[in-house]
């Protein structure tokens, strides 16, 4: 009996030995990636880079994106990727699988468009897209997705004029909700020739009863102009730690090209519907640059990402030329303090992560490296903590996966 | 890839592109001649054929008799001077046979008055005119102006100057360009297709219908 035991045990035994010896080091079971790089490298190709930490000493792998159409106007929560595919109009969920591969999940058809911005509805799993038409860009169209099931739940065309005078680009820039109200702003651009544009002086902002989008508000601002681009590509919004909204705009050359204007940043107070007219932060006035990019700190405080108009000649140049700067702006005293990491490259890039106590950037520097460098606004330290590969050109995006 | 007489012509004629160039100049360049078939004759049809175009292009009485009834030694050496004169004009023919395609390589002109793209695909490049544009791309002066906006695919590398800001740009095989004319600047904006990501979202559509991206 004793014997029989002594056999079963060194049996368990060489059946358990030979089961752990037979499992591969795969990546997947002791890599959890935390972090994304979206990357334009070199040879023109796109990749992602991910990260179990922004540290140098994490582990990375760099992975394929899923298709040949899929393009830095990505959304992404919790490890979930969406994209709406503008050659075919399907709006599709990837997802990483265990090996780290981005696959395909799931889609849903819209109705032809250029996607303008997005919006998690009261931070739930429904997601609300805002598209203008392809062919004149005059119409626009809200599509309600809930992400959890993957299902459209409602898709119906905005109440915007397609035009206004003979500006008949219509742009939606930065989009709010709170209290089932949608706070939409929006602008028009015109064709001055056939390769030059111009937006029009005014800013619109119109408040929409959710259910009915019945226009319940419309306030027209004409301090500045171009209030935000499209927002898969760059964040030009933010609500404080009281409830209140900053949004930027950006009639500089990268995106509005109404030059007279200021780039500035705006507010609507908690609660109410109009903006506030006696508030605003003219970035233009004090750096003397028009920026592009706002992430909201914490603390009344924000960041921005500024041009250097000397440095660029126009569009052609404006993003290989190293020349973004980025300002920590205090929203309550105005105050504008110049970050100290290298100058930066790259048209339009969502770069800037904020965790916790800290800032990241990924950075394109002057000497060809691809950093990501971090910052502590409460002392003003920074430091570089990662390098991404040599091939890379562009660090596009910098995601947080979780 | 292998060597073929069609290739060595292309190779004489300077029309390889990269990869063939590599291959002509990999085999020039090895001991072992490896195997291409240099005794075979030329296919009888074909040297018929090319006597009768020739023959049709310079319309000589002695060449018209030929088509008829293929002339023994002796009747060639009878019309010695007829013989000489055809010879001379088959090599004028010749040169302006082969100048011809030399011409259409080196200079590219073309416009588009219709309101949907239309392309070309040159020894070069293929190129790409967006509606109410002009493309003149000159290989002898090394120069490239437009009108309107072209999507420019080299087929191999090559560097083209823009004559009115005195700006030279390299092109590379592989990669898709858009230039466009800023009239008011008196410049050429060139972006390859990776770049286009960079420029404004009006701009960028703006593009995309002009040339049926999306």
């Amino acid at each position: 009996m004793k014997l029989f035991f002594t056999s079963l045990y060194i049996g368990l035994l060489s059946v358990l030995g030979l089961l752990f010896s037979c499992t591969s080091p795969d990546t997947s079971t002791s890599f959890f990636p935390e972090y994304a790089l979206y990357l334009l490298n070199e040879d023109g190709s796109n990749t992602f880079v991910l990260l179990d930490s922004l540290q140098r000493t994490g582990e990375s792998v760099e992975i394929e994106v899923p298709s040949k159409e899929f393009t830095r106007e990505y959304i992404q929560k919790k490890g979930a990727f969406y994209h709406f595919k503008e050659k075919n109009d399907y709006f599709i969920r990837y997802q990483l699988d265990s090996n780290h591969q981005m696959i395909a999940t799931d889609s849903i058809l819209f109705k032809d468009g250029y996607l303008e911005n997005y919006l998690w509805k009261n931070d739930t799993d429904t997601l609300l897209l805002f598209t203008v038409e392809k062919k004149t860009t005059a119409h626009a169209r809200m599509y309600v997705v809930d992400t959890k099931n993957f299902t459209l739940i409602r898709e119906e065309a905005l109440p915007l004029p397609s035009s206004v005078a003979d500006f008949n680009l219509l742009s939606i820039g930065v989009v709010d909700f709170v209290d089932d109200k949608l706070w939409v702003a929006y602008c028009y651009s015109k064709f001055l020739t056939a390769d030059d544009y111009t937006t029009s002086d005014t800013m619109y902002y119109a408040t929409l009863d959710f259910s009915s989008l019945a226009v319940l508000n419309l306030q027209k601002d004409t301090r500045s102009s171009y209030p935000g681009g499209v927002n898969t590509v760059q964040s030009y919004s933010a609500r404080d730690d009281q409830g209140d909204f900053y949004f930027m705009s950006c009639p500089g050359v990268a995106l509005g090209n109404s030059l007279s204007k200021p780039t500035a940043i705006f507010r609507r107070k908690a609660g109410s519907q109009q903006v506030d007219t006696s508030y605003m932060l003219d970035v233009s006035k004090t750096i003397l640059n028009h920026a592009y990019g706002f992430w909201y700190v914490g603390g009344q405080k924000a960041i921005i990402r500024s041009e250097q108009h000397e440095l660029y000649t126009d569009f052609s140049n404006h993003h290989s030329v190293f020349q973004f700067e980025y300002y920590l702006v205090d929203l309550a005293t105005k105050k504008l303090e110049k970050i100290n990491i290298p100058l930066d490259k790259g048209t339009r890039k969502e770069n800037v992560l904020v965790q916790g106590d800290y800032v990241y950037f990924g950075i394109d520097n002057e000497s060809n490296k691809h950093e990501i460098w971090r910052y502590t606004p409460a002392h003003g330290k920074t430091e570089n903590v990662f390098s991404a590969s040599s091939t890379a050109d562009y660090i596009l995006r910098l995601d947080f996966l979780k | 890839m292998d060597i073929s007489k069609s290739l060595l012509e292309k190779h004489e004629l300077g029309q390889c592109n990269d990869e063939e160039l590599a291959t002509v100049q990999a085999w020039l360049n090895a001991e072992d001649w490896g195997d291409l078939d240099l005794k075979k004759d030329v296919d009888e049809t074909i040297k018929d054929g090319m006597w009768a175009d020739i023959s049709s292009a310079v319309a000589t009485p002695s060449i018209v008799q030929t088509l008829i009834s293929p002339p023994r030694i002796s009747t060639i050496k009878r019309y010695w001077w007829t013989a000489a004169a055809a010879c001379f004009i088959m090599i004028i023919g010749g040169y302006h046979c082969f100048y011809q395609p030399r011409k259409d390589f080196t200079v590219f002109q073309a416009a588009n008055a219709e309101p949907s793209v239309i392309s070309f695909s040159k020894d070069h490049f293929d190129v790409m005119l967006s509606p109410n544009s002009e493309a003149n791309i000159d290989f002898e002066s090394g120069n490239i102006s437009l009108t309107g906006n072209i999507m420019l695919r080299p087929k191999r590398d090559f560097v083209l100057q823009d004559g009115r800001s005195n700006r030279s740009f390299n092109f590379k095989q592989g990669e898709v360009y858009f230039v466009s004319e800023r009239e008011e600047e008196k410049k050429l904006i060139i972006l390859s297709k990776r770049e286009m990501i960079f420029l404004p979202p009006v701009m960028q559509r703006r593009i995309k219908q002009q040339f049926h991206i999306s």
